[in-house]
C-alpha cells in the first residue's frame, strides 16, 4: 500500500488535478449545498450558489494551498456566506421591485454561521470516508470502522474478520492515516 | 525498513490514530504486525481523538435532497478544466489557437503595435493609400481583429470595388487543420446565396494565408446600434428577426449551422436597411461532429448560446434558433435573456435557469411575438419551433396582423370621412392657453408613453351584470386614433370595435369626445385646467364637451378596459394616438349540475366511461341508448357534460407550422387559428345524435314526401363532381346523381351536394313528420360528441396510424365518399365523425371566446355556417375533432353532408345560472 499519500489540496496542483477536483467537489458540494440551503435559499438558488462558490474555488484553490496560515474552513465559510448574501440581496431587490410589501426578511446567513466547526469536521470526515472506502481492502476498512465506531475490542474484530489482532491495529492506523493525509489542510 | 524497537506508549497512540507518516509509519506497521509486546501496548492505549470521536459520533444530517446533491456535484465537476477567462459576449471558438492568438482584442491605446504585427504578413504596398497587398487585392485599412482572423478594407483593382477581406492570422494558419477548416467553411458559406447572408466573392489563399473576400458593407452591426439605442421598436425587431431567420433557413437548408448568432454578427445595411448574417467563423456542417471540435467544449458566445452549446453537447440547427431568440429578447427588452455575472454564471443560467416571461418584462410586446421568442428560448430544443423557415412564417404572420390592424383603423377613418360627413373646415376654438401651438414635446398626445399610469380608482363600480357581457370578450388590442384634423367629422365614429359581446366606439363630435362602452367609465382630465370629464358609460351613449388641450385618459382598471397611452392632445395639425384594449376579466362561470340526474360527462373520460354515461342517462330517461326514428335512422344518447372546445395555443402553433410544412390546403391552413382560444363548454342538455351521416336513401324519403328541390337543383350551376378527370361544378351533379367518383354512389353513401339550407329543410320535414324535434347539431354538441371524452387530435388519440381504422381520409386530390359506418365508431358509438364528408352544423361561424360558455349556439352574426369533421379528400390534420370548416348556407359540394340531432321529449329544462358571477 502506498503510504506516502498526497493530500487532496496538493493533488489539485499535480497532473491529477482534474481527478482531484472531482474528488474535491464530491467531498464539498454536499456540505456547501447544506449551508446554502440553511441560509434560507431556495433549492435553485442554493444550487447556483454552490456553483458560484465552486467556481471561485476552482480559481483560488491553487493559491490557497500554499498558505498554511489560513484556515480553510473559515475561508470557505466566508466565501459561502458572502455568496449567500449576494443571492439574498439580488432576490430582495427583485422582490422589492415587484412587491413593495414583501418584507426583506429572507436573509438569514446565520444558518451558515451557526454551523459549528465540529459539524464541519464531522461532515467532512464522514463524507471522505464514504468516498475513500473503496480504496481499501474491505477487511482493512471494516476493522478500522468497527474499532472506531462500535468500539469492539481487537480480539472480537479479529475473530469476526478472520485476521490477527495485530492486523486490526494496523488496519485502523492505515485508514486513519490515509484519511488524515487526504484531508490535510482542510480540517482547520 | 522494519524496526525492531517497540514504539513507546505515546508514539503508538499517535501511530494508531494515523498521525505518523511516511517511512516511520510504514516501519511501525510492519513491526506491530508481528510484535506481541506492541499488541499488548496497543490494547492499553486509548487511541482516540477528535477525529475518531467525529467518526464515532456519526454523520451529521445535511440538508438537500439526494437528487439536489447529485446535481450540485455533477455541475461542480463540470467546472474543470477551467474555461478560459473570457467575456460573456465574446465568441468561444473551437479553433486550435496558440496562446498568443487568443489574447483579447487590442485596446484602443495599444492598438498600433498589435496592428503592425497583424499586417506584417501582407505583401508590401505598391501604391499610395495601401497598407499592403494580399492576393490581387489592395489592402487599404485595418478594420478589426478577433481570435483567429483580421478583417481589412481592401480594393479589388480589377473591378474597382471595395471589399472586406477576412484573413486568417498566420499563427492560426500555421495549423493545417485550421486552414483546412477555414477553407471548408468559406466554401460552405459561398454555396449559400441569400439576401440575408453576406456574400462571398472569393475564397483564396496567398502567401500561405487563407482569406475570404466579401462585400464591404456600409451600415452598422446590430451591436453598434444596440449600444446606441439600448432597445429597438417592435416593428424593427420583427423585421430583423424575420430576415435573420430567413438567412438561417437558407443556411440550414444547406446543412450549415452558424453557431454564433449574436448582435455582433448581424449587420444592418445602410441604405436598404437589410439584415445580413456575418461571420460564419464557427459554422458547422450538420452531422459533422467528428474531428474538428474538442468534444465537450462550449463553442459560441455565452450570452446568446443555446443550453446544448453551453453544455458542450452536439448541436443541430436549432441552436441557431435559440440564439436568434436570445437576440430578439435582447432587442425588445434591452438586455440579454441570461445576463449578470461572469461567463460561468451565464453558461449556467443558460443551462439551468428558467427565463423571466417576456410579457412580464416587456408588457407592450405583441403577445404572439412574446410567445414566439419564449419558444425560441426553450431549453429543450424539441420545444422550439422546428425550423427557421417556420420562424419566418410566424414572424411574417405577426407582422401582417399588426399591419392589418393599422389598415383596418385607417379604413374606418376613411369611411367616416367619406360616407357620413359634410366636409367643413376644422373649427378653431381657443379654449386653452396656447391652442395654436403644437403640443409640447414629450407629453404630447402622440407621445406613446409606455409607463402605465396607475389609473385612478373610480368610485362607481360597474355592476357585474352589465359588465359581464364585455368580460367575455377575448382580449382585443386596438389602436384608437384621435385625429384632430378629422375633428369636424361631427357625430361620426372615429373608431368602432365590434366584438360578440359589445362595441367600443370612440368618436369625435366637433370638440366632443364620445365614448360608448356599456358598463364602462372613462375619465378624461385636462392637464392644464385639471378639469375632469367623466364619460359615464352606464347609459348607452354619453357625450362630453372636450375643449382642445392636453388630456389624461383614465380608465377603470378593474373592469378590464385599459390604455397605456394615458395622455393625448386635442389640437390641430398633429395626430394623437390612444391605445385602448380590453382584458378579459377572469370570469367564473360555474354551472351547477342538477342533483337529480346522473353525473355529467366531464372530459376527459375513457371510452368505457363514455358508455357508462350514455347508459346512465338512457336509464334516467327510460329509453335505450340507441334508438331508431321513423325512417330508420339510428341515434345514440349523448350525455350532458363539459369539455375543452377547440385547440390550445401551443397546438395551434404546431398545427400551423405542420400545415405549412406539408403544404396543405390553403383554406384550411387559414382556419386553424379559429380553433382557439380553447375554452370550457358546458352542455347542459341531453340529446341523441345520429350515428351516421344522413344517407342518400334517407334524403330520398324527404324529397319523395315533399318534392323538395335542393339549392343545387334550383341553382342552374348544380353541384360538384368529377367530369373528365376534373373536379367541376355542373348541373348534372346533384344529391341523387352519379358524381363521377371512383365508386358508384349507393343508397348508403352519405348524401352530398346538399347545402346548409337543404339540411335544415330536411330537419324541418322530419320534425313535423314525427312530432319530435330533429335539428342540426350545434358546433359544440358536434365536437363534444366527436371527442367522446378525448383531449387528443382525434377521438382515437393523436396517432394517425390509429385514425385509419376509424376515418375515411386520404390526402389525395381525387376523392370518393364511402358508405356510412364502414369504419370503427368512436366511444359514443358514432361513425365517420372524422372524415368522409363535412357535416353541416347549426351555428354561424364566429370567433371563440376565452370564457366558459354554456350551451353555445354560435355567433349571432355572419353568413357562414360551420361544417365539421373534414372530408375524405383531406389530410389527417384536417379531419381532427377541433377542425372548423365553414361555408355559405347555399353552397353545395360533393363532400358536404350532414348528420342530425333528435331531441328527447322528456328532456328536462336545465337550470342555467343567472348571468352574474
Amino acid at each position: 500500500m502506498d503510504s506516502t499519500s498526497v493530500s487532496l489540496l496538493r493533488r489539485l496542483h499535480t497532473d491529477e488535478k482534474e481527478i482531484a477536483w472531482k474528488r474535491f467537489v464530491e467531498l464539498y458540494a454536499p456540505l456547501i449545498y447544506h449551508w446554502t440551503l440553511r441560509a434560507g435559499l431556495s433549492d435553485d438558488d442554493a444550487a447556483d450558489c454552490v456553483q458560484d462558490v465552486l467556481t471561485l474555488l476552482v480559481d483560488k484553490l491553487p493559491t490557497f494551498a500554499y498558505d498554511p496560515k489560513k484556515s480553510f474552513r473559515a475561508w470557505l465559510r466566508t466565501v459561502t456566506v458572502n455568496k449567500c448574501r449576494e443571492t439574498h440581496r439580488r432576490n430582495a431587490t427583485v422582490a422589492k421591485s415587484t412587491d413593495p410589501l414583501k418584507p426583506d426578511d429572507a436573509v438569514s446567513p446565520d444558518g451558515v454561521e451557526g454551523f459549528t466547526d465540529q459539524e464541519y469536521q464531522r461532515s467532512l470526515v464522514h463524507r471522505a470516508l464514504e468516498l475513500m472506502q473503496r480504496e481499501f481492502e474491505p477487511n482493512t476498512w471494516q476493522a478500522c470502522w468497527k474499532h472506531v465506531v462500535s468500539g469492539d475490542s481487537a480480539s472480537v474484530i479479529a475473530q469476526q474478520l478472520g485476521m490477527t489482532r495485530n492486523a486490526v491495529y494496523v488496519a485502523k492506523s492505515r485508514v486513519l492515516r490515509r484519511l488524515r493525509d487526504e484531508l490535510d489542510g482542510l480540517m482547520d | 525498513m522494519k524496526t525492531d524497537v517497540c514504539p513507546d506508549h505515546d508514539l503508538l497512540d499517535s501511530h494508531l490514530l494515523g498521525k505518523l507518516h511516511g517511512e516511520q509509519a510504514d516501519s511501525i506497521d510492519q513491526h506491530i504486525e508481528i510484535c506481541d509486546q506492541c499488541l499488548a501496548t496497543a490494547q492499553e492505549v486509548d487511541a482516540t481523538d477528535e477525529l475518531t470521536e467525529g467518526i464515532r459520533a456519526g454523520k451529521p444530517v445535511l440538508h438537500g435532497s439526494e437528487n439536489g446533491i447529485e446535481q450540485v456535484i455533477e455541475r461542480g465537476k463540470l467546472l474543470y478544466p477551467q474555461t478560459k477567462t473570457i467575456e460573456a459576449d465574446e465568441t468561444v471558438s473551437d479553433y486550435h489557437l496558440p496562446q498568443s492568438a487568443n489574447e483579447p482584442k487590442a485596446a484602443i491605446g495599444g492598438a498600433r503595435k498589435n496592428i503592425d504585427s497583424e499586417i506584417d504578413f501582407l505583401a508590401p504596398p505598391e501604391q499610395p493609400g495601401e497598407i499592403g497587398r494580399l492576393g490581387r487585392y489592395r489592402v487599404l485599412e485595418w478594420i478589426g481583429s478577433g481570435g483567429m482572423g483580421v478583417v481589412f478594407r481592401a480594393e479589388d483593382p480589377k473591378l474597382k470595388r471595395q471589399i472586406a477581406l477576412k484573413v486568417m492570422k498566420p499563427v492560426v494558419a500555421a495549423s493545417r487543420s485550421n486552414k483546412k477548416r477555414f477553407r471548408r467553411e468559406a466554401q460552405a458559406q459561398a454555396a449559400v446565396r441569400h439576401d440575408n447572408i453576406v456574400d462571398i466573392y472569393e475564397n483564396g489563399e496567398d502567401l500561405g494565408i487563407p482569406y475570404i473576400a466579401m462585400p464591404f458593407l456600409r451600415g452598422e452591426s446590430l451591436q453598434t446600434r444596440l449600444k446606441r439605442e439600448t432597445k429597438l421598436e417592435q416593428c424593427d425587431v420583427l423585421k430583423i428577426g424575420r430576415e435573420v431567420a430567413a438567412g438561417l433557413a437558407a443556411a440550414h437548408q444547406h446543412g450549415l449551422i452558424h453557431r454564433d448568432i449574436k448582435p455582433d454578427n448581424i449587420w444592418i445595411e445602410e441604405n436598404t436597411g437589410r439584415t445580413k448574417i456575418l461571420d460564419f467563423g464557427l459554422v458547422r456542417t450538420e452531422g459533422d461532429d467528428a474531428g474538428l471540435t474538442q468534444s465537450g467544449m462550449a463553442v459560441g458566445t455565452p450570452k446568446y448560446m443555446a443550453p446544448e452549446q453551453a453544455q458542450g453537447q452536439s448541436v443541430d440547427h436549432r441552436c441557431d434558433l435559440f440564439s436568434l431568440g436570445s437576440v430578439l429578447y435582447h432587442l425588445v427588452t434591452g438586455k440579454t435573456p441570461f445576463s449578470g455575472g461572469n461567463c460561468h454564471a451565464i453558461l449556467r443560467k443558460v443551462s439551468y435557469r428558467s427565463l423571466e416571461p417576456l410579457d412580464a418584462v416587456c408588457p407592450t410586446l405583441n403577445p404572439d411575438f412574446a410567445k414566439l421568442i419564449m419558444r425560441l428560448l426553450e431549453k429543450d430544443r424539441e420545444q422550439r419551433p422546428e425550423t427557421a423557415a417556420e420562424v419566418v412564417r410566424l414572424l411574417t404572420r405577426i407582422e401582417s396582423s399588426l399591419r392589418a390592424n393599422t389598415v383596418q383603423f385607417d379604413e374606418t377613418l376613411e369611411n367616416s370621412a367619406t360616407t357620413n360627413q359634410p366636409v367643413t373646415p376644422p373649427p378653431v376654438i381657443s379654449q386653452t392657453a396656447k391652442p395654436s401651438e403644437p403640443p409640447t414635446s414629450g407629453n404630447g398626445g402622440h407621445d406613446n408613453n409606455y409607463d402605465p399610469q396607475p389609473a385612478s380608482p373610480l368610485p362607481n363600480p360597474v355592476t357585474e351584470t352589465t359588465w359581464c357581457g364585455i368580460a367575455k370578450t377575448f382580449a382585443v388590442m386596438a389602436a384608437v386614433l384621435l385625429v384632430p384634423s378629422l375633428i369636424y367629422l361631427a357625430g361620426n365614429a372615429l373608431f368602432r370595435l365590434a366584438t360578440p359581446d359589445g362595441t367600443l366606439v370612440v368618436s369625435v363630435t366637433g370638440d366632443d369626445f364620445v365614448t360608448t362602452v356599456k358598463g364602462k367609465k372613462v375619465t378624461i382630465e385636462n392637464t392644464l385646467t385639471h378639469d375632469k370629464y367623466t364619460v359615464d358609460l352606464l347609459s348607452p351613449e354619453q357625450t362630453k364637451k372636450l375643449p382642445r388641450g392636453e388630456y389624461k385618459l383614465l380608465l377603470t382598471v378593474s373592469s378590464g378596459l385599459k390604455t397605456r397611452t394615458d395622455r393625448f392632445t386635442i389640437t390641430g395639425g398633429k395626430n394623437a394616438k390612444v391605445e385602448v384594449w380590453w382584458e378579459p376579466k377572469a370570469t367564473k362561470v360555474e354551472y351547477v349540475w342538477p342533483k337529480d340526474q346522473p353525473a355529467p360527462a366531464i372530459a376527459p373520460f375513457t371510452a368505457e366511461q363514455a358508455k357508462e354515461h350514455q347508459t346512465a342517462y338512457a336509464k334516467h330517461l327510460g329509453v335505450p341508448v340507441e334508438t331508431t326514428n321513423s325512417i330508420g335512422m339510428k341515434f345514440r344518447v349523448i350525455p350532458p357534460g363539459e369539455f375543452r372546445m377547440g385547440s390550445g395555443e401551443g397546438e395551434i402553433l404546431k398545427l400551423v407550422a405542420e400545415a405549412k410544412e406539408q403544404d396543405f390546403d390553403n383554406w384550411l391552413d387559414k382556419s386553424i387559428p379559429d380553433e382557439g382560444p380553447q375554452h370550457k363548454v358546458v352542455l347542459t342538455k341531453i340529446f341523441s345524435l345520429a350515428i351516421h351521416e344522413v344517407t342518400r336513401s334517407q334524403f330520398r324519403r324527404f324529397v319523395e314526401a315533399t318534392g323538395y328541390k335542393t339549392d343545387a337543383e334550383k341553382d342552374k350551376r348544380g353541384g360538384f363532381g368529377w367530369k373528365d378527370g376534373n373536379w367541376v361544378r355542373d348541373p348534372k351533379f346533384l344529391w341523387n346523381t352519379d358524381l363521377g367518383f371512383e365508386t358508384e354512389q349507393t343508397d348508403d353513401h352519405p348524401v352530398v351536394n346538399v347545402t346548409w339550407n337543404d339540411s335544415v329543410a330536411f330537419c324541418c320535414w322530419l320534425s313535423k313528420k314525427e312530432g319530435v324535434t330533429s335539428r342540426l347539431p350545434t358546433e359544440a354538441e358536434w365536437e363534444f360528441a366527436c371527442r367522446a371524452g378525448s383531449l387528443t387530435r382525434f377521438s382515437c388519440g393523436n396517432e394517425i396510424s390509429l385514425l385509419k381504422w376509424s376515418a375515411w381520409y386520404t390526402g389525395a386530390s381525387r376523392h370518393t365518399t364511402n358508405e356510412v359506418g364502414t369504419k370503427a365508431a368512436n366511444a359514443f358509438g358514432l361513425f365517420d365523425m372524422h372524415g368522409n364528408v363535412w357535416e353541416w352544423c347549426a351555428d354561424r361561424h364566429g370567433p371563440y371566446t376565452r370564457a366558459t360558455v354554456i350551451d353555445p349556439a354560435g355567433s349571432s352574426q355572419g353568413e357562414m355556417r360551420v361544417m365539421r369533421g373534414g372530408a375524405v379528400f383531406l389530410h389527417p390534420t384536417s379531419v381532427r375533432s377541433a377542425v372548423r370548416g365553414y361555408n355559405t348556407p347555399n353552397s353545395p359540394n360533393d363532400n358536404f353532408g350532414f348528420r342530425i340531432v333528435r331531441s328527447f321529449q322528456k328532456a328536462k329544462p336545465a337550470t342555467i345560472p343567472s348571468d352574474t358571477d
